[in-house]
């Protein structure tokens, strides 16, 4: 068995050194002719194609698309419930979602189709603030 | 008139009150923070004397309850 395989390899070995310059050169030929002789006529040939397809079929699909937009906001609407509390911290404000959630309902009959809870915390930092007085008059008048 | 009137008239009309310090607002927990110092002099204005000087330490604290600002409805 060792020496077939040895005899499969040497044979292998050869083949390959002979052939694989020979494919080499085929493939580059072949590549050079499509790049430069196939090349720029299927890129124009697409080029056009996509105009045509983009030209003929842009009207059907912006009145699809006006028409589905037109349909969706009549079937449904959006409505936002919560609150948000702002509470006061060390160094900024904390606001606070509860309850805060996007429902989508039907026009027609109120009823919920889907509801997106939105969480909502969020910190606003507030720095310092310097108030100085400088010379400030405080004048007296007597009221007679 | 009175005589204490007319001389807390002249006073007064003599008189005015100057102030100058700084104060630093800030916010804590709940609330807000004014903390600073004040100088107040009360100066004569006629003899061109200043008569009083006070210090006015100011370390005040304001709480402020937690605001719920309701979302607004889509219509």
């Amino acid at each position: 068995m060792s020496d077939v395989k040895v005899f499969i390899d040497t044979v292998g070995q050869d083949v390959t050194s002979v052939a694989v310059p020979k494919i080499d050169a085929i493939a580059a030929a072949i590549n050079d002719k499509a790049l430069n002789e196939y090349g720029p006529r299927v890129s124009a040939f697409a080029n056009e194609l996509a105009k045509d397809v983009i030209k003929d079929l842009s009207v059907n699909v912006r009145d699809f698309v006006t028409s589905l937009i037109q349909d969706l906001c009549q079937r449904y609407r959006p409505e936002i419930l919560g609150e948000i509390h702002a509470r006061i911290a060390q160094g900024g404000v904390d606001l606070t979602g509860h309850g805060v959630k996007l429902d989508v309902k039907r026009q027609d009959t109120g009823a919920v189709v889907a509801s997106l809870d939105i969480p909502i915390a969020l910190r606003i930092n507030v720095s310092d603030i310097a108030v100085t007085v400088r010379d400030s008059t405080i004048k007296l008048d007597v009221v007679k | 008139m009175s005589v204490v009137d007319e001389l807390v008239e002249n006073l007064v009309e003599r008189n005015v009150i100057k102030l100058n310090g700084a104060l630093t607002i800030s916010l804590v927990d709940g609330g807000l923070s004014v903390r600073g110092r004040l100088l107040s002099t009360l100066r004569d204005q006629k003899k061109g004397k200043d008569l009083l000087n006070v210090e006015i330490p100011v370390d005040a604290q304001l709480k402020v309850s937690d605001v719920v600002l309701p979302l607004p409805q889509i219509r």
